[in-house]
């Protein structure tokens, strides 16, 4: 049902933004781009890296839409690692009066939804733990500057709850005194997240 | 004979104004480049060996995107406990304007690396895994002839290999510096090219 809702939202937000590309000029921009991710914030202290591809889509001078994937690996104090898939997508409302113009830093906020996947492994008793979810949310801000009227740099800042199954990692110690990663999943909703800062390049194709 | 005079200084103007301008590179080159490669590994005090190439399309004047293939061939050190570090990387390069066929360019290039090492655990060898990798490039290319060009970048790269049997760090400083063949796509820039070679 969750993800019945989710495909609904998003062929309401096409509908929606082929509806208002008749209205604006800069609607319908369509940008391609390739995307790094640094997450932190999770995996008792351990910062993983990402890496994906983005489309951009604007639906009107003050607002675009992103959507992406990342693929992130993170070691976890050489103890376990983590593995996350995410397919998402975001609404950017721009802060500034003229946005995207060249050679001018174009600040942004932005807020939206992901399907997620998630895999924790653990070297202690070779265990390991998935979870697969439809429901992460997630907001943030970022910054775009164009070098060239087709070719720019993007830098986001976003913050991403895991709505559905918590997976808690923790680092312990045995009685020998070696450190080990305790995965556990408690019971009941968690808004447990990570941060995810993303560097991006970007080309603007034309028009949709 | 005015409109002929007319047309003749237009011409004279138009390649000086080019030649002015800029140097060779231009909107519509694709490059190609295959040589080979040198990696070091800062954390494991490990030097390795690739053959690399890549494909770049000038999209403008001053940006082009690019991909790279980097087939690792070995390490240099006998006891290297990396046995596969295969990568490919796509992005965007920002090249700065100069006013000849230097041509000195930075990017951005996200990619993943298949990677293997000789560790094992719980009865297993590691049998590798596919790793995200970010990467900054620097480098320049120097378009000295029609169809040729040459081509250095310094690569700096982030990663990590993560699996049951290992966990090994892919952050790495690589050089490459090789020859390059290109093709103008589109033919518009005849008048500068002439005028400049």
């Amino acid at each position: 049902m969750k993800t019945f809702r989710s495909i609904f939202a998003v062929t309401l937000l096409l509908f929606c933004i082929t509806t208002q590309a008749q209205k604006d000029s800069t609607a319908g921009q369509f940008s391609l781009g390739m995307r790094s991710t640094v997450s932190s914030f999770t995996d008792a202290g351990s910062n993983g890296l990402g890496a994906g591809g983005q489309f951009w889509i604007r639906v009107t001078k003050h607002m675009n839409t992103v959507w992406y994937s990342d693929y992130i690996n993170t070691n976890i104090q050489s103890i376990g690692f983590r593995r996350d898939a995410h397919i998402g997508w975001s609404v950017v409302f721009y802060l500034d009066k003229d946005p995207m113009l060249t050679h001018k830093i174009t600040p942004y906020l932005l807020a939206g939804q992901c399907f997620d996947y998630t895999n924790v492994y653990s070297d202690y008793f070779n265990n390991s733990v998935q979870r697969w979810s439809a429901a992460a949310a997630q907001g943030g801000m970022g910054a775009t500057y164009k070098l060239t009227d087709h070719f720019d740099f993007s830098v986001i800042a976003l913050y991403m709850m895991h709505l559905g199954k918590h997976v808690l990692t923790e680092v312990n110690y045995t009685e020998q005194g070696e450190k080990y990663l305790n995965i556990t999943t408690p019971e009941g909703a968690s808004l447990d997240g990570h941060l995810l800062i993303t560097f991006s390049v970007n080309y603007l194709l034309g028009k949709l | 004979m005015k409109r002929i005079l007319l047309a003749i200084a237009l011409f004279i103007t138009t390649c000086s104004f080019a030649q002015y301008d800029s140097g060779y590179v231009h909107k519509g080159i694709l490059a190609g480049v295959g040589t080979v490669g040198v990696g070091e590994m800062p954390t494991h005090n490990i030097s390795n060996l690739y053959v690399t190439g890549n494909l770049e399309y000038f999209s403008e004047k001053n940006v082009s995107v690019r991909g790279d293939a980097y087939i690792f061939v070995n390490s240099t050190e006998q006891n290297s406990p990396l046995k596969q570090n295969s990568s490919i990387y796509f992005g965007g390069f920002y090249h700065f304007r100069t006013h000849s066929g230097f041509d000195p360019l930075i990017g951005l290039q996200p990619g993943a690396a298949f990677a293997r090492t000789t560790d094992s655990a719980y009865g297993k060898t590691d049998a590798g895994a596919i790793s995200p990798l970010f990467s900054v490039v620097g480098g320049f290319n120097f378009f000295g002839e029609k169809w040729f060009h040459i081509q250095a970048n310094i690569r700096y790269t982030v990663g990590q290999e993560s699996t049951q049997q290992s966990q090994f760090n892919l952050t790495e400083w690589s050089f490459n510096f090789g020859l390059g063949f290109n093709i103008d796509m589109i033919q518009k820039y005849k008048c500068v090219y002439k005028a400049t070679f």
